[in-house]
């Protein structure tokens, strides 16, 4: 495969790699050629036959989308017979099509508009009738068909290029799309009832090459060029896509995909593109507030500074740093976790920083180093088995799914699922091994057993079936390139530190790579540069410390632990006990309302700074340069402000300074200072030789009679924390909270589809209408978390991450 | 009216020649024997290389060659399609073939698969050989049942086991990479190529695309020898051809001939002349994808070089013979009606053009034309030909151009005087 | 993922679908089998059967959508008991089927894609069927009529009503 290939191209030569298709050559050149149909990650179709060049001694135009080069070829992509063949192919794309660019939501970054002005006919010679699809709906007549809740199609403006179709389907594995009819009259669809709503929908928009593809929260609202681009970084997962943020007078109309081939490969899934109108959602907080008269009332900076800086001077001057603490969270930026651990223990002298408000008990430190991404994220697409154990990749990693996604559609690498639900990647073959809720960590020591041949002791306890192990134990044995990937469900279970040890036993086993992959934004990022608690009390340790009284004030910058926190009740009273509360948030919030003062807080693209994506790769975000928002800060302002107020020199202009003094004072990430635009991948030194020895399982534990269910949650794919729901467009995408139950318990129960259930325990329930499914457990109850009329941890009891629950008809 | 060896009509009227015990009394499955018996699988495509057998699908391509050019020792299976899709229209010989004599076709596609080393042949037969496709699944189990097929045949260790997949109703599934794509559960959307099937053809797999008729020759060429085969014919085009006539002509059907006979011979001889001795007109001698031949060309050989020759084509020597009465417009406006309607619409040239050209011949039928459509025709036709992923976009446009060619005349009197220059008076008895 | 109860396909073509199940090293090869299979039955692509049929082959829906759509032999809504395709393409033409429609649309009192009221006959057009030298020609349900002539038509009809006891 590595020997190369000489073609010469428009009279120069270039040497290419055997395989390469001429288009891609040409490019090497710099000679572009025109398409429409290409695009160099979906399987070359050839079908709208606009790259035609001639070959010498060939008899026929040939596309050069889809034609390897072959030794000692002479291509021409300008000869008379080329000029010729595109004007043909223009002029037929443009017969049926409806010419009505002035109204088109494509103007200005039309692919046929401008291939049309090069290389297109300068006038038109069809007099005859234009075909024309029209959807009728309730006696009126459309030409766009609603394909699901964001996305619109005009047939009409279509030039059957088969992008969107290679997206839903090679791509994302979704049978959501498809093209029906034939000839003239072939035409993309969906079926009636199904609505094109996966998780990279959004992606048909932004590369079908005209405006027959739009989306409902873009369309008819700005012209393309009065948009200017801010580049940024999503945050709403951790595997940190590229993007420009899309804005004009201060106002976000649409996120775009920005091409990073090592990260993203230039795909956007729909929570981060659709997202995009968080920053303008109606809790958005944008003005400071401070309790007076029991209530929150806005105020100015100034007044609100003051109090801040007036209750941390008495702090320092009586030395009681150590009374207060600090709550950070993933949303974070790199500087603004530096600046908040910085300004508490060198001005406050508090070592109480944490962010981990969302897990029953705090990682490990020596955890600090597994986590992230076991190699790059391109690597993924030469693994040949994944093994996923409480992870699910395409609703925690989207994007990075994309990957393995790949690997697995081509046959080159099989997917594992280790789950008590069944966990899928679009359509494309994977396995599901089920266990019982939590057995995790016995099914892994199971394995691990059985791979080295040991005695495998008794599954029958843990009601582990264990065929499936079995034949991956086996599968395992032989196997290539095998990459162990535990993701949510690791940091939230019950038995973490039994389940570690079997990962790392696992991995050693098999030679594997292991993966602990967090899927919330900058987790890697706040952990790294200065939230995670290594001098002093985790999260967890806070909340008994405000409850005896060691700990009197909470600064939460971008948390809202009681949302976060797996016992509602109990954060809620916990915190109530504080004397001063003070909550830093982009958006109201459920724990803001407890607080003495909050303070508006910058997000995307109110500011700029990094954040660290999986595979530990630093990435810049810019911000937009008008802000109609200008009372919103960063933490790192926001606490650089306060540190002038309080006499210590604001050293934080910019995120550029904090960075500057993120460099001085750790080592490894000298790059940071001047990213290039596809980032860095920094290398934190790792403590290596973690040995967490041998801990024994968890005895599981059993429903009562009372409460026969376990409950089990997930987040969506659109959707996953508190934060998304205040995106109007992603509730519009996904926007319902169901559960899931077994067949056999709803017969039992006599429960139908769709019914709306009474789950709950002795204290309380939450009312969710229910899918019965055989994609769940007998006995457990799945429920989709992150919505606040009901929320999962409402149910939920200090210390432990599920709970036992009874189900009735509500 | 030369005497020769039928070799593939031979007993086609043979009653219940359908039947095995018939068709091996006739001395079917000889050939299947010999070669298990006696050949190797290479010397079964040396045969078949030397008889100069060439394709009868409609390219003509050498059959024997064409299997060569399978890698050596694939670790895939290699797959046999045998394309019974026959939808050119004039083309109705491997519907004969298959209903009447269904062992004959099974026998050559055994043949082949042996040659090949394929364990796997299908039968893309046209969805609507409904009765076809049972007379192949009939002879199927007849011949498992004598240990001609499946496992272990005639206990030589070869197994051989035959799918007949039906189509759905589309023309361009005859076109081979379009066959793969259809028998893969897909619309029929031709592939480019390269890859070509004999590298990367069904499920990715190597894979030969032979016609009916084609496979129908080999028992003949294994029992009689390939000298035997290719005294009949021309050099470069041996063998004998079914020819199917139809159109004006007295006696339509099917006709097996050697190569190389003269279409005058062909339609005044076998045919039995023009129909209610009407004068000719033109004749397409290759099923519709073909330019047409005026009436003065009736001395041309249907070979593949002499209709090449005469800047026509032997195609799928469907001969559609067309008498005076007929408008020339319409029968333009008939065809391109069909190659609109059998367009994919993978491709821009084809699925657009097909829909222009037709659009403007619909307007000049309905005297709607200007004589400015004709050079536009003639335009659009070239902008299609040779810029399509398959050949279909280049089956379309001979009809249009070769009307316009040579009956340009008919053309301005249908755009002047808005109806048809000769008219066809009622044929529907 | 609600299971639905109704089961409209029949027994043999439950059967035969699980006979096509492992026939093809690729299962989605089966689409175009199985659309045979509902049309065989139905005598056109009854939608809820096809979801039956789908569910049973576990390949998604839309490919047998995509599939009916493509290839013209799969009606999508019931046409008659039988079911008449003229061939329309050239051979057909210059042996008169232009009249012969005319004639079947006189005698069925029906236009061309119409239905007869006793829905007894549907009648569309098709392109060539492969029997060029017989034409001009029809097809009914599955059976070709060749060498057409007015005469034959009627009696071709009236056999086949009666058939139906309708006579
Ligand atoms: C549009 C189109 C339709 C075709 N239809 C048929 C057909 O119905 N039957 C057939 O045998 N070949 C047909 N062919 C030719 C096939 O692509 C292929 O060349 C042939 O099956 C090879 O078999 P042979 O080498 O035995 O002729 C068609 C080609 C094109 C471009
Ligand atoms: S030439 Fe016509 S039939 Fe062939 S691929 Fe293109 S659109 Fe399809
Ligand atoms: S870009 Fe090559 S055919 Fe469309």
């Amino acid at each position: 495969m590595a020997e190369n290939i000489t073609i010469t191209v428009d009279g120069r030569t270039v040497d290419v790699p055997s395989g390469t298709l001429i288009i891609e050559a040409a490019r090497k050149l710099g000679i572009e050629i025109p398409t429409f149909c290409y695009d160099d990650r979906l399987r070359p179709v050839g079908a709208c036959r606009m790259c035609l060049v001639e070959v010498e001694k060939m008899p026929k135009l040939i596309a050069s989308c889809a034609t390897p080069v072959a030794p000692n070829m002479i291509v021409h992509t300008d000869s008379e017979k080329v000029v010729k063949a595109r004007k043909g192919v223009l002029e037929f794309l443009l017969i049926n099509h409806p010419l009505d660019c002035p109204t088109c939501d494509k103007g200005g970054e039309c692919p046929l508009q401008d291939n049309t002005y090069t290389y297109g006919p300068a006038e038109s010679r069809y007099g005859e009738n234009k075909i024309r699809f029209i959807e009728d709906s309730k006696n009126q007549k459309f030409d766009d068909i609603r394909l699901g809740p964001e996305i619109f199609l005009n047939r009409n403006r279509c030039i059957m290029c088969f992008k969107c179709v290679r997206i839903v389907r090679d791509l994302a594995g979704e049978a959501d799309l498809g093209v029906f009819q034939r000839g003239s009259f072939a035409n993309i669809n969906v079926l009636e009832e199904i609505e094109l709503d996966d998780e990279f929908s959004g992606n048909t928009v932004e590369y079908c090459p005209v405006g027959a593809l739009t989306s409902k929260s873009f369309r008819y609202k700005i012209r393309e060029w009065l948009l200017k681009k801010s580049p940024s970084v999503c945050n709403l997962c951790s595997d940190g896509c590229n993007m420009n943020i899309e804005w004009s007078r201060g106002e976000v109309f649409r996120h775009m995909a920005r091409r990073n081939s090592g990260v993203d490969d230039g795909w956007l899934c729909d929570r981060g593109r659709y997202g995009f109108d968080l920053s303008r959602a109606q809790d958005r907080l944008v003005r400071p507030h401070i309790r007076r008269d029991n209530k929150l009332q806005a105020c100015s900076w100034d007044e609100a500074s003051a109090l801040l800086s007036k209750h941390l001077q008495n702090i320092i001057d009586t030395n009681k740093g150590s009374e207060v603490a600090a709550v950070g969270s993933p949303i974070l930026s790199n500087e603004e976790a530096f600046a908040i651990r910085r300004f508490f223990s060198d001005v406050v002298k508090s070592e109480n920083v944490d962010f981990q408000t969302e897990y029953p008990k705090p990682i490990e430190p020596e955890l600090l180093d597994l986590i992230g991404l076991d190699g790059s994220i391109k690597d993924l697409e030469s693994d040949s088995t994944f093994v996923f154990i409480g992870c699910d990749p395409a609703v925690e990693h989207p994007v990075v799914s994309l990957r393995i996604r790949k690997a697995v559609s081509t046959y080159k690498a099989k997917a594992v699922f280790i789950s008590s639900h069944d966990k899928k990647l679009g359509y494309f073959p994977i396995t599901n091994i089920r266990i019982p809720f939590s057995a995790e960590a016995a099914a892994v020591n199971y394995l691990v057993s059985r791979i080295s041949g040991k005695t495998t002791g008794d599954m029958a306890d843990f009601k582990i079936d264990p065929d499936g192990l079995n034949r991956l134990a086996d599968n395992l044995k032989n196997a290539g390139r095998i990459h162990i990937i535990a993701g949510r469900e690791f940091f939230n279970h019950p038995d973490r530190a039994a389940l570690l040890v079997g990962l790392i036993k696992l991995k050693k086993s098999t030679g594997a790579k292991l993966s602990i992959l967090p899927p919330q934004g900058n987790f890697i990022g706040v952990s790294r540069f200065g939230l995670f608690p290594s001098l002093g009390h985790s999260f967890e340790n806070m909340l008994e410390r405000i409850e005896s009284g060691e700990i009197k004030t909470m600064f939460v910058f971008g948390a809202n632990p009681i949302d976060e926190y797996p016992d509602r009740k109990y954060i809620h009273d916990v915190l109530k006990n504080l004397e001063f509360l003070v909550v830093v948030s982009p958006f109201a919030n459920a724990t803001a309302s407890l607080a003495s003062v909050v303070l508006p807080q910058a997000m995307l693209p109110d500011y700029g700074g990094t954040f660290l994506n999986i595979e530990h790769r630093a990435q810049k975000f810019t911000p937009m340069t008008e802000n109609p928002h200008s009372d919103v800060k960063p933490a790192w302002a926001i606490l650089g402000e306060l540190s002038s107020l309080l006499d210590m020199g604001n050293i934080w202009y910019s995120d550029s300074q904090v960075r500057k003094v993120m460099i001085d004072t750790i080592k490894e990430i000298e790059g940071l200072d001047n990213l290039p635009d596809n980032g860095v991948v920094i290398r934190f030194p790792a403590k290596d030789g973690y040995d967490p020895g041998d801990v024994s399982l968890a005895e599981p534990e059993t429903p009562g009679i009372d409460y026969p269910y376990i409950m089990n949650w997930t987040p969506s794919a659109h959707h996953h924390g508190w934060i998304t729901e205040k995106s109007d467009n992603l509730m519009r995408i996904s926007g319902k909270q169901i559960a899931w139950m077994h067949p056999d318990d709803a017969a039992r129960e006599e429960i139908s589809d769709g019914q709306v259930l009474r789950i709950g325990t002795a204290e309380t329930a939450l009312n969710l209408p229910v899918i019965i499914t055989t994609g769940v457990n007998k006995g457990e109850i799945l429920i989709v978390n992150s919505f606040s009329a009901n929320p999962v941890n409402r149910l939920l009891k200090k210390g432990r991450p599920t709970t036992f629950v009874s189900v009735r008809k509500s | 009216m030369a005497d020769f060896e039928k070799i593939l009509f031979k007993n086609i009227d043979f009653p219940d020649q359908d039947k095995i015990d018939i068709y091996i009394k006739n001395g079917g499955y000889n050939a299947l024997r010999k070669a298990l018996d006696s050949m190797s699988p290479e010397s079964v495509t040396e045969e078949v290389i030397k008889s100069g057998l060439r394709g009868r699908g409609g390219a003509g391509f050498p059959t024997g060659r064409k299997w060569t050019f399978l890698p050596k020792d694939s670790k895939r299976p290699v797959y046999l399609t045998v394309n019974a899709d026959e939808s050119e229209p004039g083309t109705f010989k491997d519907r004969e073939l298959i209903e009447k004599d269904p062992h004959l076709v099974i026998e050559g596609t055994l043949l082949a698969a042996y040659a090949i080393k394929c364990g796997q042949a299908y039968i893309y037969i046209r969805g609507e050989f409904a009765f076809g496709a049972r007379q192949l699944n009939k002879a199927i189990e007849e011949a498992r049942a004598k240990g001609f097929l499946g496992k272990n045949i005639l206990g030589k260790g070869v197994d051989i086991e035959i799918i007949v997949h039906r189509g759905g109703g589309a023309y361009i599934c005859g076109e081979e990479t379009a066959l793969l794509t259809s028998l893969e559960g897909n619309q029929g959307y031709p592939r480019v190529k390269p890859p070509f099937p004999a590298i990367s053809g069904l499920y990715s797999a190597p894979t030969i695309i032979n016609n009916v008729e084609t496979l129908s020759n080999i028992p003949y060429i294994i029992n009689k020898g390939a000298e035997k085969f290719s005294a009949f014919g021309t050099a470069k085009s041996p063998g004998t051809k079914i020819f199917c006539l139809s159109g004006h002509i007295n006696k339509p059907g099917n006709y097996e001939l050697p190569m190389g006979i003269p279409l005058r011979e062909l339609l005044y001889e076998y045919g039995g002349g023009i129909k209610d001795g009407r004068n000719l007109k033109a004749v397409i001698p290759g099923g519709s994808s073909v330019p047409l031949l005026t009436a003065d060309k009736v001395d041309v050989r249907m070979d593949f070089e002499s209709l090449a020759e005469a800047g026509t084509m032997l195609g799928s020597a469907g001969v559609i013979v067309i008498d005076e009465t007929v408008c020339m417009v319409r029968a333009a406006y008939n065809l391109a009606r069909f190659y609109q309607h059998e367009s994919c619409g993978q491709c821009t040239p084809c699925r657009q053009g097909t829909y222009w050209i037709l659009a403007i011949l619909e307007r000049i039928e309905r005297g709607r034309g200007s004589l400015k459509d004709l050079d536009k025709l003639l335009e659009i036709c070239e902008n299609i030909e040779g810029n399509t992923i398959c050949p279909l976009g280049d089956a379309a446009t001979p009809s249009v151009k070769s009307t316009i060619h040579h009956f340009r005349d008919e053309y301005e009197y249908h755009i002047t005087e808005q109806k048809c220059k000769v008219s066809m008076g009622p044929r529907f008895e | 993922m609600g299971t639905t109860v109704n089961k409209l396909l029949s027994e043999k073509s439950i059967k035969e679908l699980n006979r096509l199940k492992g026939l093809y090293p690729v299962r989605k090869s089966v689409v175009l089998m199985v659309l045979h299979v509902i049309y065989d039955q139905f005598g056109y692509i009854q939608p809820e059967a096809l979801k039956e049929a789908a569910g049973i082959m576990e390949i998604p829906l839309i490919d047998f959508h995509q599939a009916a759509s493509f290839y013209t032999m799969f009606p999508r809504e019931a046409v008659g008991k039988y079911h008449i395709q003229v061939c329309r393409t050239l051979s057909c033409e210059l042996r008169g089927s232009q009249e012969l429609v005319a004639f079947l649309k006189e005698k069925l009192e029906i236009d061309m894609g119409g239905i007869t009221s006793d829905s007894m006959f549907s009648l569309t057009e098709v392109e060539c069927l492969g029997s060029c030298g017989t034409a001009p020609m029809m097809q009914i349900n599955d059976t070709y009529y060749e060498n057409l002539t007015r005469a034959r038509v009627e009696q071709i009809l009236d056999d086949l009503r009666s058939k139906s006891g309708n006579g």
